[in-house]
């Protein structure tokens, strides 16, 4: 599943006192397979983007201008698009709730979601909401085994205890599994590994790309840690202040040092060094992960030993 | 996004919002008194006419103000086609069975509107013109004497605090949880009502358990900063009076006097 | 004498069982910015809360410049270690920053005008004076954070304890937070205690120690801490993302020095292959 948005725009409370526009005009395409990465400080618009995707936020329809007489006065505004697969998520009679079994979104600090009396039945809630007839006994229970054993998660062990009994990492595991329950095709977090020690960061990503290879094709995930993105991400996106200024893999796009502190945004460690080692005469190319920094640096010196 | 002001408030500069908040509320008990005190409509005029003065000096739209009205619009009809048709008086106009439309009954429920609006116009100047905080620093300044009889003035001021504190918050996390939940296919848009009631489970319990949280957390924080309840605690704020005030206080005073004396001097009484 | 003294301090949550922190020796010198690491669960953030009597030692004793605290000298001792908890929305009691600054001095009753002075020291202290009409909810989490400092300096303590307090906040906001503490630390003097699982944030400080499992396990300068990855990934901890591209290097055969310090890493790297 494809994700397209074009011209997008958005302002909160329109016509109002308190009127902000949050997204201007925003462009841009994810391909179905990508681990695909959102930068931007608070306010950016990142978070209003992130919910257009699964309607959380609809594409107001004054939004959608054909039809309107072209004439001198009234010049053809360029059409907003916002397509997910299949889904014309500007079509007011989009099925909405089909949409979000294939697109999955995980909040910020998904454990404080948890509500239900058993870990089972918190997972079964979403797989429960979306089947389109009364499923089995059986059928649950498959459902949630499966999402809870792809999150690292024993069934067995968990399934029958309060969530509330849980760590915090294996609450957010058990929030992340009632998201992913129903399979779908395109995964979207924000910030899943914001407060999380060193250790629990690194096993969420793990995780994420362990989803990424085995439940759903297409993960996206907003961020603000630089290195999380260049060690993680196929291409991301920067957001400032309500437009999407670069869109470009990690290689490229850690190379704009300049233009991403001008908009206030951090580099990885990676770039910082590289940067440096470029003041002081020795340039190297390498794609920002830590593993490529190491093996280019090592095989410099290799090459003039 | 809720960066509106809780509870209407207006935020412009102007006469009214400058004034002290205790001299607002007093004002709005005099108010109240002065409505329920008149006999006539030359009374209610008095009352009116200082109403309308304090609208104009407040810099609040009159569109604001109609909004208040609009908002009991219902109760008012309601009430005033039940005193049409029910007050018993000597000119009748109409009558039918047990219902009749009289002079007396007609002029008695015009009187009861006009109250009504001015009751509902005068508490909505308070709202838009005094600030959350304000009207609780007013509030615990007006019960300070209730300290002498141990009311615990302090602990409700701090109440009411740290409830307008964090209603912004438990708004934003609502909206939240349920964005959340709705991610995951809860509906709750539609449904009979035993539906609707059972959709708001998944918001409702991670709400409360947010609450509960947050208030064990901020308890920590206040024992951590010295907090050991109302008992010889200074305060830092401080409200003070000024000219506005006192031109506040005259005309509460004079509308009361106004009502009163053409009361008792049973000017215009119905 | 000691700014803060732990001896043989043991503590279990009842609910629980099994000790949270056991046997816990501490000691920390006035005017020293000790770094508190540990992985969630080590018992770090019950220190905090044991070293200004919000919890209750089970065993041992806790003083404050010679003074043990007691439960009958609770607000004495809250007088002088402050502390400031993770989540930057849930310390603050009023709507407007100034009024929450103000309500750690109007609970120990100073007089109006010191409450003033306090305001403004503390305002001052954490960078946020442009701030003081502002509406708490709204500001950014590294200011929330600021505010909640400068709540706790107005009670002037000579130690601030900081109980994970950055790991809520976005990088900036947790650079922000770190240079506010080091400012107070080497301008003000004030004694702090980062607790914190960010390896980074402990390179500032005098002193790291290590928790793990209820108790001390590693204590010394951060440089020497960090020359020991192998040691704390056994307590679920690692060293600064710059410290581990160091060692890799120097597995691989470079000449590099153990550094924690980005510019001098690059010297050594441009040093080794010229």
């Amino acid at each position: 599943m494809r994700i397209v948005a074009e011209h997008l725009s958005y302002t909160y409370n329109a016509a109002t006192l308190f009127a902000t526009t949050a997204l201007k005009d925003v462009s841009l395409t994810v391909e179905e397979g990508e681990f695909f990465g959102i930068i931007g400080h608070t306010g950016s618009g990142k978070s209003t983007f992130v919910q257009h995707l699964n309607g959380l936020i609809r594409v107001p329809s004054s939004m959608k201008r054909y039809k309107k007489k072209k004439s001198k006065k009234n010049p053809p505004l360029p059409q907003t698009v916002l397509q997910v697969g299949e889904f014309d998520l500007t079509d007011k009679k989009t099925n909405f709730r089909e949409l979000r079994r294939h697109v999955g979104l995980v909040f910020q600090y998904p454990e404080y979601q948890l509500f239900a009396e058993s870990v089972k039945e918190d997972v079964a809630f979403g797989f429960k909401n979306f089947a389109e007839k009364k499923p089995t006994d059986g059928e649950v229970a498959e459902a949630v085994r499966a999402a809870l054993e792809v999150v690292g998660l024993d069934y067995n062990e968990v399934a029958g205890k309060s969530p509330f009994e849980l760590s915090g990492g294996q609450k957010r595991r058990v929030a992340i599994a009632g998201v992913i329950v129903t399979r779908p095709e395109v995964l979207v977090l924000d910030e899943p590994a914001a407060g999380l020690d060193p250790v629990g960061k690194r096993e969420i990503m793990e995780l994420l790309h362990k989803l990424h290879r085995e439940w759903c094709k297409t993960v996206v995930i907003v961020s603000h840690d630089m290195d999380e993105i260049s060690e993680n991400c196929t291409r991301a996106a920067v957001f400032a202040e309500g437009s999407v200024k670069y869109v470009l893999p990690p290689r490229e796009l850690f190379r704009k040092r300049d233009e991403l502190r001008a908009l206030g945004l951090d580099i990885p460690l990676t770039a910082r060094l590289l940067e440096k080692l470029e003041q002081a005469g020795v340039s190297v190319d390498c794609d920002f992960t830590a593993e490529d920094f190491i093996a280019k640096i090592s095989a410099l010196r290799g090459d003039r030993a | 996004m809720k960066d509106v002001s809780f509870g209407q408030y207006y935020p412009v500069t102007s006469f009214i919002h400058r004034m002290d908040p205790r001299l607002k509320i007093l004002f709005l008990i005099a108010f109240i008194t002065a409505i329920f005190l008149a006999t006539s409509f030359y009374g209610l005029a008095i009352c009116a006419g200082v109403l309308i003065i304090a609208i104009l000096l407040s810099r609040v739209p009159i569109g604001k103000v109609f909004r208040a009205i609009r908002g009991i619009l219902f109760i008012v009809v309601f009430t005033s086609v039940l005193n049409v048709f029910f007050y018993r008086g000597e000119t009748v106009y109409w009558s039918w069975k047990f219902l009749s439309v009289t002079r007396e009954g007609l002029i008695f429920s015009a009187f009861l509107v006009c109250r009504l609006v001015l009751l509902v116009t005068c508490s909505s100047m308070l709202t838009y013109t005094t600030s959350p905080v304000e009207l609780t620093d007013g509030i615990e300044s007006l019960l300070t004497p209730l300290k002498w009889v141990r009311f615990p003035v302090h602990e409700l001021a701090l109440i009411m605090s740290i409830a307008l504190r964090f209603i912004p918050i438990l708004m934003d996390e609502t909206e939240r949880i349920k964005n959340a939940q709705k991610a995951r296919g809860a509906n709750f848009e539609s449904g009979g009502p035993v539906k609707r009631i059972r959709a708001i489970v998944p918001v409702l319990i991670p709400l409360l358990l947010s609450a509960l949280r947050r208030a064990e957390e901020l308890g920590d924080a206040m024992d951590a900063r010295c907090y050991s309840g109302g008992r010889k605690r200074t305060k830092f704020k401080k409200l003070r009076f000024s000219w506005r005030d006192v031109i506040g206080f005259l005309a509460g005073a004079g509308v009361v006097t106004g009502v009163v004396l053409l009361r008792v001097y049973g000017v215009g009484t119905l | 004498m000691n700014a803060l003294e732990l001896k043989g301090v043991s503590f279990s949550y009842e609910e629980e069982g099994g000790f949270r922190i056991e046997n816990l020796n501490l000691s920390v010198a006035e005017g020293e910015f000790v770094a508190v690491l540990g992985h969630n669960g080590s018992g770090k953030s019950t220190l905090a809360r044991l070293c200004n009597g919000l919890l209750e030692a089970d065993a041992g004793e806790i003083s404050v410049f010679g003074v043990p605290l007691t439960d009958k000298n609770l607000f004495e001792i809250r007088k002088n270690v402050g502390v400031v908890f993770q989540n930057p929305d849930n310390q603050t009691v009023a709507t407007y920053v100034e009024d929450d600054v103000a309500f750690g001095a109007e609970n120990i009753g100073l007089p109006r005008e010191e409450i003033g002075k306090r305001i403004d020291f503390a305002l001052k202290a954490t960078g946020i004076e442009e701030l003081r009409r502002a509406t708490a909810s709204r500001l950014s989490g590294g200011q929330k954070q600021r505010v909640a400092i400068a709540g706790v300096l107005a009670l002037k303590p000579k130690i601030v304890i900081l109980d994970e307090s950055t790991a809520m906040l976005d990088p900036r906001g947790r650079r922000e937070i770190v240079e506010v503490v080091n400012r107070l630390n080497k301008e003000e003097g004030i004694t702090v205690l980062l607790i914190t699982h960010f390896p980074e944030e402990a390179l500032l400080a005098d002193r790291a120690i290590v928790m793990n499992r209820g108790t001390v396990v590693m204590q010394g300068a951060p440089k020497e801490i960090f020359a020991r990855q192998e040691e704390l990934l056994t307590y679920n901890l690692d060293i600064p993302r710059i410290g581990v591209i160091c060692n890799r290097l120097r597995g691989l055969g470079m000449q590099i020095a153990d550094t924690m310090d980005e510019d001098e890493l690059v010297k050594e790297i441009v040093q080794c292959v010229s």
